[in-house]
């Protein structure tokens, strides 16, 4: 069970009060006419309290929130999944972790009824695409097998992904998911990208605005992008930005620090804030790789974090510093309470470690 | 008939207990009728003026204080060693100056109808006065002055929705002349000081004590003087520290 | 059916109901221009602090390095210049508070007050019905989320969802995750505002500022914060992602309040050890006042025209004359 909750409808959940009225009104009394008024404000505020217990005791572990009209982010399911709505369908933008995808799967049908047409990734990791095989075999692609009309087979099997939702994603990130030389692939054929790019950007145009899917190379990995959506205003930036901890710099899949960096700047000529009134609602908004809905402010405080910690650890390399001498000055101090772990798949020395390595070129 | 007792002794009982505020003109004692308690003991937190209050600044450093040109003159010669040859080390403890001073207070009922105030720095004792107590005639001017209290009272319309206020006013007057700031700014024999106490209580536990200060000086201040310092509960008096007065220090 | 000694218990008892039931109508008004009285704390919230001087500061490691990386030269980078400070920036900065109410158009009661009068804040809204605070996943806006009940006759607030912003003009920084609680006392046309900061990444306690104001029917001050065109003004700075800030032990301030006011260097990083009366032991063999005051020896807010009236305080280091 989910529980669907709007940016735009903050009262929603607040709409009803137990009054001090119904409780000075709770008294003994032998007068049937007020025992029925009793029993039914009763009644109206325990409906409505075993209605919130009831979302409560589901287990409920996601939180879908409104982002535009059109425009949702589910978060709990692993990297934060975007979904557009409209009448050409669903597109998704990651899929969340593999163990969530049924739970994702019923929060999006109650978002709408159209079928999952794409999903995108962002990258190729697990948090990100482990949904990928299921949410597919779930959708609908557009492409009939064989194409549009009778007898054309202009349409290949594998862009119709068996029928099922058509995957997009940098051809960095298909290699990963694919099998790559004689081994076991880590995901099944449905859950790999059907259209993957090796250009600057791929586009879609899909319920009535454009869709830009930007490369950005060797960021967090060298299969990164971020997604704009034009019209909404919305940018999903995948974990190139991750407002709840340090970016990963995947070394070993071909990430890095300036690329890091550059594909934050990148991102911030894609933002825009609310000018020049800033005390207007609106501008641009960021569902980044997890955590809360963000504004270019959000962005600026993390690119800045970044660089400063990269000049800090640049600046000890040029004195000459190992990396047992880096690490033990702090380079993250003042940033590592916010956005650092000491265990974890991500901690700040893995951090630390991977900045070095990434200025050095030890890797 | 022995039925339909039950709601009118409720009735009563409730009726007893609602509309505390038209009670306190009637209760025997400002201590009976208090709305909020203050007794304890509370230490100063020092977050804001930190440098003019936990040291003494430089001389002729007046920034924050609206003082006049005769206050300047004043405060221009200041001299501390001076005030302790003359016995007036206790210049910056009076009673428009001392709830600034960082330390601690220990409130406590003298007795049903005055509050009192003792602090541990300058080792200073103020009097609250409730009810109908009025200055005596003859009273001589004090560090302390002399302080008539009252607990603020909600408005007629309030009263009547049940609204508690939970202030405690204080008026003081008569008061030495003495110093706003250790570093000599003075406030004169015709000040007039008004506070108002409020209690707050937050969710972790914490209680703050917060008094808002108006000092009025035709002489030394070109419009009233507002502050408001800060004061936190602490659990009893284990750090309870007299010190005495000391101009220099 | 009823008897009479039942229905005069009925009648007492919804009396009393009456009597206890405090409806949602505002239980004191605090609406009007308030006038800022920064007769503490002047030069923080005027002039501005000294580059590094977090005094007062209840400081974590984590926020004293924070605020040492911070150079000035950053209010310079375009993607900056336009950024409001959070709301706790109602008792930390220099204006005066506009305050309203809006009420629901059927039964008048008070669903928000609002609170605006700042050229570089957004307007706070205090919201009195009782909603909930938005998920931990939702927006932090500028204006942050925030919800006030009355307690007597003092309006207390919560507020949550803020951007991470200054609490103190020379870099040091609340994070993100800090939430802070406003108490609003009026006592006739004098407000005090008292705030606690309550941040656990960079405070290691609630950090308290109380603040008054007073009631000026002339003020007539703005609804609304003005405009902001940010351009490049510095070269070097101009959007393209270079960073201004200090590299660990390199600030070139950390000395300068020690030497113009005296005060020790541990003090002037800040720390919550500073802010209670048994350190002034700590300090009195440590500390000589200066031999006379070197900087914004007069100066305070208040009516227009009043600051400084008829003093001639001294010459600051540019040659201006400093109130």
């Amino acid at each position: 069970m989910v529980r669907p909750f709007s940016l735009f409808d903050a009262r929603a959940i607040s709409r009803i009060k137990l009054t001090d009225a119904s409780e000075c009104l709770s008294v003994a009394t032998h007068n049937r006419w007020w025992r029925v008024v009793v029993a039914v404000l009763g009644i109206s505020g325990s409906v409505y309290l075993a209605s919130a217990q009831q979302n409560d005791q589901s287990g409920e572990t996601l939180d879908v929130l409104q982002v535009r009209p059109n425009f949702y982010m589910i978060a709990g399911a692993g990297g934060n999944i975007a979904i557009q709505i409209g009448s050409d369908g669903v597109v998704v933008v990651d899929s969340g972790s593999a163990e969530m995808t049924d739970t994702v799967l019923g929060a999006i049908k109650k978002l709408s009824s159209r079928p999952i047409r794409y999903i995108i990734n962002t990258s190729a990791d697990a948090d990100h695409v482990g949904g990928n095989a299921k949410m597919a075999a779930a959708g609908q692609s557009f492409f009939k097998p064989g194409g549009i009309a009778p007898g054309d087979t202009s349409v290949s099997t594998a862009i119709n992904n068996g029928g099922g939702a058509s995957i997009v994603a940098t051809e960095n990130v298909f290699t990963r998911m694919s099998e790559p030389s004689g081994t076991q692939a880590p995901y099944p054929t449905i859950g790999w990208p059907t259209e993957s790019f090796g250009r600057k950007q791929k586009v879609l145009y899909l319920n009535d605005e454009g869709i830009q899917i930007l490369a950005q190379p060797t960021a967090h990995t060298d299969g990164d992008s971020f997604v704009l959506f034009r019209r909404s205003d919305v940018v999903v930036t995948g974990d190139i930005f991750d407002i709840d901890r340090f970016p990963v710099i995947a070394l070993e899949q071909g990430g890095s620090i300036q690329g890091e960096i550059d594909a934050l700047n990148r991102l911030m000529e894609v933002t825009i804030p609310v000018l020049p009134m800033p005390w207007r609602p609106g501008g641009t908004l960021l569902v980044p790789g997890h955590g809360r809905i963000c504004e270019q402010a959000e962005l600026v405080e993390y690119r800045d974090m970044v660089t400063i910690i990269r000049d800090r650890i640049q600046a000890m390399i040029k004195r000459g510093k190992t990396l047992e001498q880096v690490k033990a000055a702090d380079p993250a101090q003042g940033y590592a309470r916010r956005y650092g772990a000491e265990s974890g798949r991500s901690t700040t020395n893995m951090f630390v470690e991977a900045l070095y390595k990434s200025l050095t070129e030890k890797h | 008939m022995r039925t339909h007792r039950l709601p009118i002794l409720v009735a009563a009982v409730a009726l007893s207990l609602v509309g505390r505020n038209r009670l306190f003109a009637q209760s025997s004692s400002a201590k009976a009728a208090a709305p909020i308690d203050l007794t304890g003991y509370w230490v100063s937190i020092v977050s804001e003026d930190w440098r003019w209050r936990m040291v003494t600044p430089a001389k002729g450093d007046y920034a924050s204080v609206p003082i006049t040109a005769e206050a300047k003159r004043v405060a221009d010669t200041w001299d501390p060693a001076k005030d302790e040859a003359a016995g007036e080390q206790c210049r910056s403890y009076g009673a428009a100056g001392i709830m600034r001073v960082p330390g601690r207070l220990h409130i406590t009922w003298q007795d049903d109808n005055t509050l009192k105030v003792e602090t541990d720095v300058g080792m200073q004792t103020r009097l609250l006065h409730f009810g109908s107590w009025k200055t005596p005639k003859e009273a001589k001017p004090t560090w302390q002055g002399e302080s008539a209290a009252e607990w603020e009272i909600a408005g007629e319309a309030a009263r009547r929705r049940g609204v508690v206020a939970r202030s405690l006013k204080v008026v003081t007057t008569h008061m030495r002349p003495g110093y706003l700031r250790k570093n000599g700014v003075p406030y004169s024999a015709d000040a007039v000081l008004t506070e108002y106490w409020d209690l707050y209580k937050e969710k972790n536990g914490d209680q703050w004590l917060v008094v808002t200060t108006l000092v009025d000086d035709p002489r030394y201040l070109q419009l009233q003087w507002v502050t408001s310092p800060n004061f936190k509960m602490e659990p009893d008096g284990a750090k309870w520290d007299p010190t005495p007065c000391s101009a220099k220090w | 059916m009823m008897t009479k000694a039942g229905l005069i218990g009925l009648v007492l008892l919804i009396l009393v109901g009456m009597l206890i039931v405090v409806p949602a109508r505002a239980q004191i008004d605090l609406s009007g221009d308030w006038v800022a009285r920064e007769h503490e704390d002047w030069q923080d919230r005027t002039p501005g602090p000294e580059a590094v001087d977090y005094s007062g500061l209840p400081l974590s490691a984590e926020g004293r390095a924070r605020a040492l990386s911070y150079s000035a030269s950053s209010l310079s980078m375009p993607e900056r210049q336009c950024l409001y400070y959070p709301p706790h920036y109602v008792v930390i900065g220099p204006q005066g508070l506009k305050i309203w109410s809006e009420s629901d158009p059927v039964t008048g009661a008070v669903l928000a007050w609002k609170i605006n009068a700042f050229l570089d804040r957004d307007t706070v809204t205090i919201w009195m019905d009782g909603r909930p605070h938005p998920s931990k996943n939702a927006v932090h806006s500028f204006g942050g989320f925030t919800t006030g009940v009355w307690e007597g006759t003092t309006l207390t607030t919560y507020t949550t969802h803020m951007k991470e912003g200054y609490i103190r003009r020379n870099g040091v920084v609340a994070s993100d995750q800090t939430t802070l609680t406003m108490h609003f006392s009026r006592h006739g046309n004098t407000l005090t505002v008292t705030a606690l900061i309550d941040d656990p990444v960079y405070l290691t306690q609630p950090h308290i500022l109380s603040r008054s104001w007073q009631l000026d029917p002339t003020a007539n001050m703005a609804i609304v914060p003005a405009p902001c065109v940010p351009e490049a003004e510095l070269p070097g700075l101009k959007g393209e992602g270079a960073v201004p800030h200090y590299l660990p032990g390199e600030n070139p301030f950390v000395n300068e309040v020690t030497r113009m006011y005296h005060l020790p260097v541990e003090v002037v990083l800040g720390g919550a050890e500073a802010l209670y009366p048994e350190f002034r032991k700590k300090l009195k063999d440590m500390y000589v006042a200066p031999p006379a005051c070197v900087r914004y020896c007069c100066g305070w807010g208040g009516p227009p025209g009043t600051t400084g009236r008829g003093l001639n305080c001294f010459l600051d280091g540019t040659g201006r004359l400093w109130p």
